[in-house]
Formats: C-alpha cells, sequence, structure tokens
C-alpha cells in the first residue's frame, strides 16, 4: 500500500487511480436511504394489515353467500318433500276411494274421508308455500282447481255408489276420469317440481362456486400476506442488525476516545488501540498508523498484521517511488483500492507484489484531520479480499480518524505545554537558587553588622566608663575645683551617663531582636516585687508602687519579662507632672486566655495619636522628660518574641499599660508541682 | 594563709580600668598587690614563668582577673589555657568585662571560670564590687597549700 506526496506530479496516474472510490456517501443521503428503508417496512406492514383485513372481510362475505344458498338448498328440499307428500296424499286419496267403491262399508268410508282430509290439509300446506312465495302462484292454484276437481270427481264416485250402486260408480270409474284428474295433478306437481329443481341446482351452484372462490380467496391472502410479513421482517431484522454493528461500533469508539483521554496511557499503546479498533470496525486483517512530520514526509507510528521485512521494503519504496495519492488526503478524502490485481493505479509497480505477498487484496485510507483541520497523517487498514468497507464502516472509520486526529493534536500541544512546564520550572529552580543565594548573603550581611554594632556599642562603653569614673575620681580627689568647673564635671558626668543608658537599651533591644527566647513558667508577682525591692532607682517610690491581688503564672522569659517590668515601672515614675508623686499600681485580669498585667500610673498621659508611636524605638514624646526612647521599643520587642502583646490607654489623669501573656497554666509545659499541689489541698 | 605574700594578677589592656580597679581596691583596703598583664599572651608566659621557676605554690596568684576583649590572646582562651595547665586547675579566675552579654557570660562558666563580674561605671559601684570580692576570694576563700598531684 503507498500513497502519493501531494506535491508529487509524477504519480499523478496514482492519484487518480486510487481514488477509484474517492468521497463516502454524503450525510444526508446515509440518512435518506435508511429513512426510506423503515418507510417501506412501514408501508409493507400496513400493506399486509389491509390486505389481511380485506380477505378476511371478502372470505366472510363468501361464506354468508355459501350458507345463505345453503338455507334455500334446504328450504327446496323440504318443498320437494311437501310436494311428494301432497302427491302421495292424493294417490292415497284415489286408491282408498276406489277401495272404498269396492267395499262401501264404515270402514273404508271413514278411511276414504281421513284421506280427503289429508289431501286438504297437503294443499293448504301447498298453498301456504304459495303465499310464502316458494313456489308460483299460478301453478299453485292450478294445482288447487286440479285437486278440488279430482275430489269432486272422487267425491260425485262415491256419491253415486251409494245411490245407485256398484254398477253405476263402476261404470262412473271405468270412465277414468278421477285417474286423469289424479295424473293431471302428478303432473301438475311433477312441473313444479322441476320448477323447484331448478332452483335448488341454481343455490347449490351458487354454494359451490362461493366455497371454491373463498378457498382460493383464503389461500392466496395468507400466502400474500406471509410474503408481506417475511419482507418486514427481513426489513427489520436487517436493521436491527444494523443498529447492533452500529452500537457495537460506537462502543469501540468511545473506548478508544476514553482510553486515550488517560494520561496515563502512552501514545503508541493508544494508536495500537486505535488500528485495533480500526481492524475490528471494518473486519480488516492488517492496518498501519501514518503521521506527517514537518517535512511532510509519513512516518509509521503503529502497525498491526505487518511483519518487519514488509514494513522496511515499504519505507524503501516509499523513498524510491514516492506515495500515493496523499492528495486526496489533504482534499479530507478517502482513498483506496478495491482490487490490487486488477489496478489501474498499482499495475506495473513493486506495490503490486509486495502487497499480494502480504495478503492484501484491497485497501482503504481514510486522513487523520483533526477538528481544527488539520491533516496530522492517516490510518490505513487492508483485507485479504477484493471489495470496499461498507459506507457504515467508512463512517465509523472517520470518527475514528477525527477522534485520533484530535487526539495526536492534543498530545502535540501537551508535548509544547510539558516543554514550556519544564522551560518555567527550571527558572523558577534557578530563581529559588539565587533567592537562597541572596538570602544567605544577606543574612551573613546582617550578622555581620549586628555582631558590629554590638561591638561597636560594646566598645564604647569603655571610653565611656573611663569619661564617667574620671569625672567622677576628679569630682572626689581635687576638692579645690570652683563652683563652676563642679558644675562642668557634673554636666560631663550627666552626660555620659545618658549615653550610658542609651548603650545598655540598645543592647538590649538588639539582643531581644536576634536572641532565641527561652520561656518558662514564671510568677510575675514575685518578679515585680524583686525588681522594686531590689533596683536603685525604685529605692525612693517603694511606697508609691501598689501590686495588688493574685497574679496567674505565664509563660515567659525571666530577662526580657524583667526588662518589660522595669521599664514600665520606670517610666510611670519618670513621666510625671513636676510637683506630683508618681502613683503606680499594677494588677492582673485573664482576658481572652491571656494574662494581662495593668501598670496605671498618674503621668501626663499620652495622647490618642501617639498610642503606636511611643512604641517605636527612639521616638520621644517630650523633651523635658529624661528618656533614651528605646524603653518602650524594647517591652514591645520583649513581649511579642514571648508571643504576647502590649498596649496602652490613657488620659488626663494618668495611662494604663498592659501587657498579655501567655498563660503557663494552660500550655502543655506547666509545671509539674502546681498540677500535684491542687488535688493534695483539695483532700 | 599568708595575705600579704598573695597577690592578684589582672590581665588588661586599657590603662584606665587599671587605674580604677587599683584605685578601687586601695580604697577598700584589699592588701594584695596588683599585679598587671597587658595582654592575653603576658599572663600566659607570667604564669609559665612561675611554674617554670618551681617556686612554692604560695607564690601562685591568689586571683585572676582577666579581660575577655585583648589584642592576640583572649581572657577566654587564657582561661582555657589555665584550666587545661597541670598545677593550676584550682587557680581563682574571674572574668573582668564590661560585656554583658549572655553569651559571653555563658562562654565563661562554660570554660570553667570562678566567676563573672561587669566592669563597674561608676566609682560606687566599683566600690561595692570590689568588697564583694574581697570577702568572697581573698579573705574566706581556701585554697591549696600545696600543689595538686600533676599527672605526668
Amino acid at each position: 500500500m503507498s500513497w502519493s506526496k501531494p506535491t508529487d506530479r509524477t504519480q499523478g496516474h496514482d492519484q487518480t487511480t486510487i481514488q477509484e472510490y474517492g468521497d463516502g456517501p454524503t450525510v444526508s443521503s446515509r440518512s435518506l436511504a435508511a429513512r426510506g428503508r423503515r418507510r417501506l417496512t412501514h408501508l409493507i406492514l400496513i400493506a399486509a394489515l389491509v390486505l389481511g383485513c380485506a380477505t378476511a372481510l371478502y372470505v366472510f362475505r363468501l361464506g354468508s353467500i355459501r350458507s345463505a344458498a345453503q338455507t334455500e338448498m334446504a328450504g327446496q328440499l323440504r318443498i320437494f318433500v311437501q310436494i311428494d307428500d301432497y302427491v302421495d296424499s292424493v294417490q292415497d286419496a284415489e286408491r282408498i276411494q276406489r277401495e272404498s267403491l269396492l267395499n262401501n262399508d264404515e270402514k273404508h268410508l271413514l278411511r276414504y274421508d281421513a284421506a280427503c282430509r289429508n289431501v286438504k290439509t297437503q294443499l293448504a300446506a301447498m298453498q301456504k308455500l304459495a303465499e310464502q312465495g316458494e313456489i308460483y302462484r299460478s301453478e299453485s292454484a292450478r294445482l288447487t282447481q286440479l285437486t278440488e276437481s279430482a275430489l269432486a270427481e272422487l267425491d260425485n264416485c262415491m256419491n253415486v255408489r251409494s245411490n245407485q250402486g256398484y254398477a253405476a260408480a263402476l261404470a262412473l270409474l271405468r270412465q277414468t276420469r278421477a285417474q286423469q284428474l289424479v295424473a293431471d295433478i302428478e303432473s301438475q306437481a311433477g312441473k313444479i317440481r322441476g320448477q323447484e329443481q331448478q332452483e335448488f341446482d341454481a343455490a347449490a351452484r351458487e354454494a359451490e362456486w362461493a366455497a371454491n372462490l373463498r378457498n382460493r380467496v383464503f389461500a392466496a391472502g395468507l400466502l400474500i400476506n406471509v410474503l408481506f410479513f417475511w419482507a418486514a421482517y427481513r426489513f427489520v431484522a436487517t436493521e436491527l442488525d444494523k443498529k447492533q454493528t452500529a452500537t457495537r461500533d460506537m462502543a469501540i469508539l468511545q473506548s478508544v476516545a476514553v482510553r486515550c483521554t488517560k494520561a496515563d496511557f502512552n501514545m503508541d499503546d493508544c494508536l495500537r488501540e486505535v488500528l485495533i479498533a480500526a481492524r475490528t470496525l471494518t473486519n480488516a486483517t492488517k492496518g498501519t498508523i501514518r503521521t506527517l512530520d514537518e517535512n511532510g514526509e509519513m512516518h509509521i507510528v503503529a502497525h498491526e498484521g505487518f511483519d518487519k521485512k514488509f514494513l522496511d521494503e515499504m519505507q524503501r519504496l516509499t523513498k524510491t517511488t514516492g506515495q500515493l495519492c496523499a492528495v486526496h488526503l489533504e482534499n479530507d478524502q478517502h482513498a483506496g483500492v478495491e482490487n490490487v490485481r486488477t489496478s489501474e493505479a498499482l499495475r506495473g509497480t513493486p506495490w503490486v507484489d509486495l502487497l499480494l505477498n502480504a495478503g492484501v487484496e484491497s485497501f482503504v485510507a481514510v486522513p487523520l484531520a483533526s477538528s481544527s483541520g488539520c491533516l496530522l497523517g492517516l490510518i490505513a487498514i487492508c483485507f485479504p479480499h477484493p471489495g470496499r468497507p461498507t459506507d457504515t464502516q467508512m463512517r465509523f472509520l472517520d470518527l475514528l480518524a477525527r477522534e485520533t486526529a484530535d487526539y495526536l493534536e492534543r498530545k502535540e500541544i501537551e508535548k509544547e505545554l510539558m516543554k514550556a512546564h519544564a522551560q518555567l520550572g527550571n527558572r523558577a529552580v534557578h530563581l529559588e537558587e539565587l533567592v537562597k543565594e541572596r538570602t544567605t548573603r544577606l543574612q551573613e550581611m546582617i550578622d555581620d553588622l549586628e555582631a558590629f554594632s554590638y561591638s561597636l556599642v560594646h566598645d564604647m562603653r569603655g571610653p565611656l566608663r573611663a569619661m564617667q569614673t574620671f569625672s567622677e575620681v576628679l569630682k572626689e580627689d581635687c576638692r579645690q575645683l570652683g563652683p563652676i568647673a563642679q558644675d562642668y564635671v557634673h554636666r560631663i558626668q550627666v552626660a555620659s551617663q545618658r549615653i550610658d543608658h542609651l548603650i545598655r537599651d540598645g543592647l538590649f533591644y538588639s539582643r531581644f531582636m536576634r536572641e532565641d527566647m527561652p520561656l518558662c513558667p514564671l510568677q510575675p508577682k514575685e518578679l515585680l516585687l524583686g525588681i522594686v525591692e531590689t533596683y536603685p532607682n525604685f529605692a525612693n517610690v517603694q511606697k508609691s508602687i501598689n501590686i495588688c491581688g493574685d497574679f496567674p503564672i505565664v509563660q515567659a522569659n525571666e530577662a526580657a519579662l524583667t526588662q518589660c517590668f522595669s521599664h514600665l515601672l520606670d517610666n510611670a515614675i519618670k513621666f510625671v507632672a513636676p510637683g506630683t508623686t508618681p502613683s503606680i499600681t499594677v494588677w492582673s485580669e485573664l482576658h481572652n486566655n491571656r494574662a494581662r498585667i495593668y501598670f496605671h500610673d498618674n503621668g501626663v498621659g499620652i495622647k490618642r495619636e501617639a498610642y503606636d508611636k511611643i512604641f517605636k524605638i527612639f521616638q520621644k514624646l517630650d523633651r523635658e522628660h529624661r528618656g533614651t526612647g528605646i524603653g518602650l521599643a524594647i517591652v514591645k520587642k520583649a513581649v511579642e518574641r514571648m508571643g504576647g502583646s502590649v498596649g496602652v490607654t490613657s488620659d488626663s489623669e494618668g495611662s494604663i499599660f498592659w501587657l498579655d501573656l501567655l498563660r503557663a497554666d494552660t500550655t502543655a509545659d506547666q509545671p509539674r508541682a502546681i498540677s500535684n499541689l491542687q488535688p493534695t489541698e483539695a483532700l | 594563709m599568708n595575705q600579704s605574700q598573695q597577690f592578684i594578677l589582672y590581665a588588661e589592656d586599657e590603662a584606665s580600668d587599671v587605674f580604677f580597679l587599683e584605685r578601687a581596691l586601695r580604697r577598700a583596703g584589699v592588701p594584695q598587690r596588683l599585679v598587671v598583664v597587658s595582654s592575653g599572651q603576658a599572663a600566659i608566659d607570667y604564669l609559665k614563668q612561675i611554674t617554670k621557676d618551681g617556686r612554692d605554690f604560695k607564690t601562685l596568684p591568689a586571683l585572676v582577673l582577666l579581660d575577655i576583649n585583648m589584642p592576640g590572646i583572649s581572657g577566654f582562651e587564657v582561661l582555657q589555657w589555665i584550666r587545661d595547665t597541670p598545677g593550676l586547675q584550682s587557680l581563682t579566675t574571674v572574668m573582668f568585662s564590661s560585656s554583658e552579654h549572655p553569651s559571653d557570660v555563658r562562654a565563661a562558666y562554660a570554660l570553667g571560670a570562678n566567676g563573672y563580674l561587669v566592669k563597674p561605671c561608676t566609682i560606687d559601684e566599683a566600690a561595692t564590687m570590689v568588697k564583694q570580692f574581697k570577702d568572697q576570694w581573698l579573705k574566706h576563700d581556701a585554697v591549696p597549700t600545696t600543689p595538686a598531684s600533676i599527672p605526668k
């Protein structure tokens, strides 16, 4: 099997002949055919029904005719019997009359009377038949007349016998007038009977005719209906079969489609599935899938039923003689050869032998054209016998090809996407490394800077200490200094003290900023009392600091908390209006499951807009009051590092600073002593 | 214990600190002589000299005060050398520094310092401090009178 390149005009003859069948029928004509078949089936069924009804009606009608004829015949038979009875009665009467003439006794006379009555009765029956129209009235009237004449003759003779004697009667009898009359009656009855016989024969003929016709009509109707039903059955069976095949084919298509969408299914497996499906749909034995590369060349990407030798040979032939009929594929048309042996397109080419050796007698190819209109390759399937797939099979092949093309296109896009992803990923990794590297460098720089600033600040304290101490020594040892000199020395001392505080606070701040801060359970009240009692700053104001109530045990760092407390207390003392005795109240409450410690002072207060500002480093609100501007920044930093928070509310009568701290008795590592003590106390 | 014959060895590169300590010792009435060396190396050399001459154990200093930040060998290194040197392990050695940094304090005790003193900023503080270490290490402190057996 081979295909020509669309550009390869030298293979033009191949292109034209391979199009032995081009496009499959259009969808509309296909559906029209199917609709026609369905309509025909309906028509046949309706016709069969109508014919059946008509036959049944006609057969019924014929039956009625026959039965009417038979009834008529039965009537005729009764008339025959009646006529016979009548003639018999007349003959009896005549015979008995003769016997009575001979004997003329009472007994015979009675018999004669009975016979006469019988004749009259029979005559009445005959007259009744005439009245009913069963026999002609004229005939009946004549019969009546004859009968009355005969009876009269008989009576006359009897009267003669009674009155004139046997001889006279015998003479009368010898005239045979009565016998003549009886004979007339017989002939008249025979005439009537003849007429009736004719009627009987006609009815019998009609009945026979009706019976024959009925049988024939019934047989013919039955035959035609059987034919109709058989035809309808064939149509329906064919449709059902087609539908079943279509359902199976759809299932195959669907399963292929579903498998192709699975991400973990690789492309080779997927294309093999497609090929197997194509073979199953068309009952083909062999097949290949080929795709176009960027240069427009076909490559086999999947094959079924061919050995390697054939494939190699095919590849070689494709290279040397070019491909066949790809132009039709470009135009989204089917292409194929119905018989390799007789194909004009292949005649004289090496393809014939190659294909026949591989057992390929016919083949068909459908283009792999995606929904977006890209031609990606083809699916070719081969048959071991001449011929072509049915329209339905071609339709399914088209669907399969469309699905496969879409799949291939999707895969291509996925590949591109993966590439882009990978590129992005590489870039992200690179960026991450860069960030890591720079972060490390920055951290190193920060560490260096911190170490530098720490040692700088630390080393500043040496000379400062010397300044402080020497000024003190100067003051002590050189008592002859004048008051002005003393004042200068004092100023030096004060200034250097301030620098010292600044440096110490700065060191604390940087420590709380950088260092690990291990937390342990602490009793804040003990800490506060310790600070108030031992710190020289608070020696003069111990009585103004009022620590009231119980304090919950908090989870904190002792050094940091000490700094916080001492700074808050120090501020409370420092920032009071001139002439005011400082007064500080410290207490604690539970607040949102935290321990909140309040420091209420009677200081100058803080303006609302400055609440945030005061916790920032080097922010001083008041030039009159001494301070480094670091104290509250240390408090804030230290409290935050311990998982707490700090805040302030203030008015003209003073400020309330509060610290929120973690509670020790709600955390896992609370001191064992507390939890063990409680049950003991309860006892 | 013959206090008058004992001395305090002070390693310090800052002259003013030496001045203040001398003054504070004098004013506190500490009888021990103050021997000052100006670097870590000098302190080690000095101690080596004492032990090399095989002098009596009593000739060792009653107290060694070490500044931390000194040019060359730091106070910590001197402390480590003392604790590693046979015969000197029990020498009362106290770090005397302006640093209050916890890492310095931790390092000092980890290396076996007997104490850690922060350099005072005022004369009052200095007096308090000197009184403290006079009471702790110079007046009531019992020290071995014979050298500990020296492992070979």
